[in-house]
């Protein structure tokens, strides 16, 4: 009776992930040209920035809070590092008397400014305590306001190339280990250890678990939260630099709705939205399986606005079977 | 009309890792009060919530008024005709009274036959006739939130009592009233009984239980042991059912010996003028120092303020001679002070975190790896040395802390706050919900920790608990202290006249 | 029986008497009449409608439809 009901569950609780590998083997049986390297690499290009956003909103989703102004703050970020990345020769470069600059600075303003964000968002929360929904959604809209002022609502292109080489590029030129995928399993294995093996990872899952506890435990709620979304706003930073490098340009328009992604990659990876819960791996294979589906919906040319309607119902289910786990536990 | 209105026959129910129910039986009579007794553990709010569709039942079956049912879910259970009021309140302090009590079935007309909206008028109206016919003096349009404690849970008990409820579940009802507000719960249920309806009633205060009930059916470890007429017992039979085996001694011998002074409190007043106001004593080494007082005494407010969680205005808190400027917990803490909280569900355990985080997570800084990392096998040692020191039963130290007993949860918080050696250990009804063996257990940890010269602060509404195990008591009403009863002198008049002192 | 206003929020920590906040899930959750039963029937009839769209936005994205 037990082994049944545990099969039975596992198979549930991972119903997400599974029927989307199996609705990757089944448009390979369909189309066997599916499993090529472009794909391949399409989907570890698309997953490593995807992932770096995801794990940047799951320390706000641990503490029962959430951070809708991620995909505008990836947007902004793009748009900036795009500005200061332009060729110094091209035609409608934004600002034509700045020459090109390192690569590393525009990164470093680039973090810096995200990274304020996140800040700003943090101290609404846990000093004006203002729900997180509520804080983030206005910051969205500021953020976004940001961004037309900052790029005039224009698309900025003629980036360099030793910065789109950053998405193209791999390691000794080794088609298995791209750029952007070792940077992504780095971020992973460090946020990794930083979740697992540092008070500050404990403090972030207690404040999840009961913030109550937390205080009265000593915990400094503030400064945790605080953290989490700085952390946040540097993991936004820096997928909009990869952002920017991996199309070639920027415009405004960048990372609308990456919020909602990013939160689905979660809640299908398994962190609750009831907090407290949450492992790096999980979000790892949540985005992954997420892009897999849209490779697949795009290779198998299905209808844009239904592609659309396909994510919705995705992100649905994700949540409801996180619901659903958590009244099965009563 | 039948022998029982309600039969629960061969009911079964396991979590991972627990069987909570075996082969449990329950027979209510028509118009009776059947009492439920057992260790937190014995299965009772299990039962219960099998009985009201907040859990199924995976074996066992339900005979309602002779025929059998199934019950899906708590909307279902009311529609039968069973309510339950429970233990934990989930009130909604925003709205009115008579929302709360009508919440999710609020009587409704139809615009044009069509539209269908909320009867204020008449909900209002039920209400008042409900309040009154309970002899409770409530304005029903008032916020719930304007109530005290005591009073939202008589509102509680209201909202069973709307539903038409033939068999009304009641889950410790008495926890947050006062004297008075029993006996007016008492009437409540008397006339209840009157109308016909069965009344099953959870609790662990024996002389109510034996004043108020006609029947008594005892748990222990999820099995069924037995039901007799509430006549034919005495409390110590209770105990003995419940415990399987003879208790003599409910308290520990002490053998603590309280030394000099170590804390001194001064005009300890919180910025709210309805809490906290003059608080002075002292504390010596060594020493338990009991805190009695009603409900709205302000006893919890008074020591979270010490320890940070509260403003105050003003007074000082001297600590081995140095005054501590006690501002958050964590400076609390530094200077080994701890505090375990009233609500072990609210502000005590990370429910869904292990019994391991559980202890750790207020002493992390100490197992550090080059100031970064977190030393696992050091935090595991540790852990299990508090298992096995304060006898934890636990399947493992990954377990999730709340599929654990409350007596075990309440030691896993103890050992967390042992792991950074405090020498003032604040507690809060720590024995509350917890049953009578655990209940020892806990004692002789107190008693070892004040012999080996640590100081105990111990809230607790239970009287004979404070008898038995304070030194000296401190007794609180309205928020001022209104005097210290020592050791000898204790008795429960002398308590009772001080806590009610101020109260109207 | 008087009713009794002492609020005794003190400005550093909510009252958890009023506080609202915490425990929104868990009461969202209490008032729905939802059980696994139901939840199960509302995911599987999700999952009908997610192989709906992928079946029909392929078909009317290859022209089929």
């Amino acid at each position: 009776m037990k082994e049944k009901q545990s099969v039975g569950n596992f198979l549930l609780n991972n119903a997400m992930i599974i029927f989307m590998i199996g609705a990757a083997i089944v448009v390979g049986i369909l189309r066997p040209t599916f499993f090529s390297m472009y794909n391949f690499k399409n989907l570890i290009s698309n997953t490593a920035v995807r992932f770096i956003i995801a794990v940047g909103v799951s320390g706000c989703l641990i503490t029962k809070g959430t951070d809708l102004s991620a995909g505008r703050t990836v947007g902004l970020a793009a748009c900036i590092a795009a500005t200061f990345m332009q060729a110094a020769d091209y035609s409608s470069k934004v600002y034509p008397n700045l020459g090109e600059l390192p690569m590393l600075l525009v990164l470093l303003g680039v973090i810096f400014v995200s990274v304020l964000i996140g800040l700003l968002n943090g101290l609404v929360i846990s000093l004006l305590n203002v729900p997180p929904f509520i804080a983030t959604l206005g910051m969205q809209t500021i953020v976004y306001g940001a961004c037309l002022v900052f790029t005039g609502a224009q698309p900025i292109g003629g980036l360099r190339k030793d910065y789109t080489n950053i998405s193209s590029g791999s390691i000794f030129n080794i088609q298995l280990l791209p750029y952007l995928g070792i940077i992504a399993l780095v971020i992973g294995v460090i946020m990794w250890f930083v979740y697992n093996k540092t008070p500050h990872g404990k403090y972030m899952y207690a404040i999840g678990g009961n913030e109550n506890s937390a205080e009265v435990s000593g915990i400094n709620t503030v400064k945790t939260k605080l953290v989490i979304y700085m952390t946040a706003g540097l993991m936004y930073g820096i997928a909009g630099f990869l952002l920017g490098a991996k199309s070639g340009g920027a415009s405004v328009n960048m990372g609308m709705g990456y919020e909602l992604e990013a939160i689905a990659g979660c809640t299908i990876g398994g962190v609750s939205t009831n907090g407290g819960v949450g492992r790096i791996s999980g979000i790892l294979i949540g985005v992954l399986v997420f892009e897999l589906l849209k490779i697949a919906m795009q290779f198998m040319g299905v209808e844009t606005s239904y592609t659309y309607i396909v994510q919705g119902i995705v992100i649905i289910i994700a949540v409801a079977l996180d619901i659903r786990k958590y009244v099965a536990k009563r | 009309m039948q022998e029982y209105v309600l039969e629960m026959k061969g009911v079964c129910k396991s979590f991972p890792g627990v069987k909570a129910l075996d082969q449990v039986e329950l027979h209510l009579r028509p118009g009776t009060v059947h009492a439920l007794m057992g260790e937190n553990g014995a299965g009772k709010s299990t039962l219960m919530k099998c009985l009201f569709g907040v859990y199924k039942m995976d074996e066992g079956e339900i005979i309602y008024n002779g025929e059998h049912v199934k019950i899906e879910n708590p909307f279902d259970a009311l529609q039968k005709g069973i309510a339950m009021v429970h233990q934990e309140l989930q009130p909604i302090p925003e709205r009115s009274i008579a929302e709360n009590i009508y919440c999710g079935r609020y009587p409704e007309t139809k615009i044009l036959g069509l539209i269908r909206t909320v009867n204020h008028k008449k909900m209002y109206e039920q209400t008042d006739a409900l309040l009154k016919g309970l002899g409770l003096n409530y304005d029903a349009k008032a916020k719930l939130g304007s109530l005290s404690v005591s009073q939202m849970q008589l509102v509680e008990i209201a909202k069973a009592v709307s539903a038409n409820a033939k068999i009304v579940i009641m889950d410790e009802p008495t926890s947050s009233l006062t004297r008075n507000e029993v006996e007016v719960l008492f009437s409540i249920i008397n006339r209840l009984k009157e109308q016909g309806c069965s009344i099953i009633y959870i609790s662990h205060k024996m002389e109510e239980i034996l004043q108020i009930s006609d029947e008594v059916t005892i748990m222990r470890d999820g099995r069924y042991i037995g039901t007799w007429p509430s006549k034919e017992l005495t409390t110590d039979m209770i105990i003995t059912k419940m415990v399987g085996r003879e208790l003599t001694n409910l308290f520990p011998k002490r053998e603590n010996v309280p030394g000099e002074v170590i804390l001194k409190v001064e005009d300890f007043t919180s910025i709210h003028p309805k809490s906290f106001r003059n608080v002075s004593f002292e504390l010596r080494k060594g020493e338990i120092l009991g805190v009695s007082g009603l409900v709205g005494a302000q006893r919890t407010e008074l020591m979270e303020g010490i320890f940070g969680l509260r403003a105050s205005e003003r007074g000082t808190i001297t600590y081995l001679g140095k005054k501590l400027h006690i501002t958050r917990p964590k400076v609390a803490i530094e200077n080994g002070i701890a505090l375990l909280t009233e609500d072990r569900r609210g502000s005590g355990i990370f429910g869904v975190l292990s019994v391991s985080d559980n202890i750790s997570v207020a002493s992390l800084q100490q197992y550090l790896l080059f100031r970064v990392m977190l030393n696992d096998r050091k935090i595991a040692n540790l852990v299990q040395e508090n298992v096995k020191k304060l006898s934890i039963k636990t399947p493992s130290i990954k377990t999730q802390i709340q599929s654990l007993s409350g007596g075990n949860q309440q030691k896993v918080i103890i050992s967390r706050w042992l792991a950074n050696d405090p020498d003032v250990l604040i507690m809060d009804e720590p024995t509350r919900g917890i049953d009578v063996g655990a209940k020892y257990e806990i004692y002789c940890i107190i008693a070892e920790l004040a012999k080996q010269g640590k100081s105990i602060i111990m809230i607790s509404s239970e009287m004979p608990e404070l008898i038995g195990m304070a030194d000296r008591i401190m007794v609180m009403c309205d928020g001022r202290v209104t005097g210290f009863v020592d050791g000898k002198d204790m008795n429960q008049e002398i308590i009772m006249e001080l806590a009610t002192r101020f109260a109207s | 029986m008087e009713q009794n206003n002492g609020n005794r929020w003190d400005g550093k920590r909510p009252d958890p008497i009023t506080q609202v906040k915490e425990g929104w899930y868990e009461k969202l959750l209490a008032r729905i009449p939802l059980t696994v039963k139901s939840l199960n029937i509302i995911i599987a009839i999700l999952f009908l409608l997610l192989i709906a769209a992928l079946v029909i936005g392929t078909l009317k994205g290859n022209g089929i439809l």
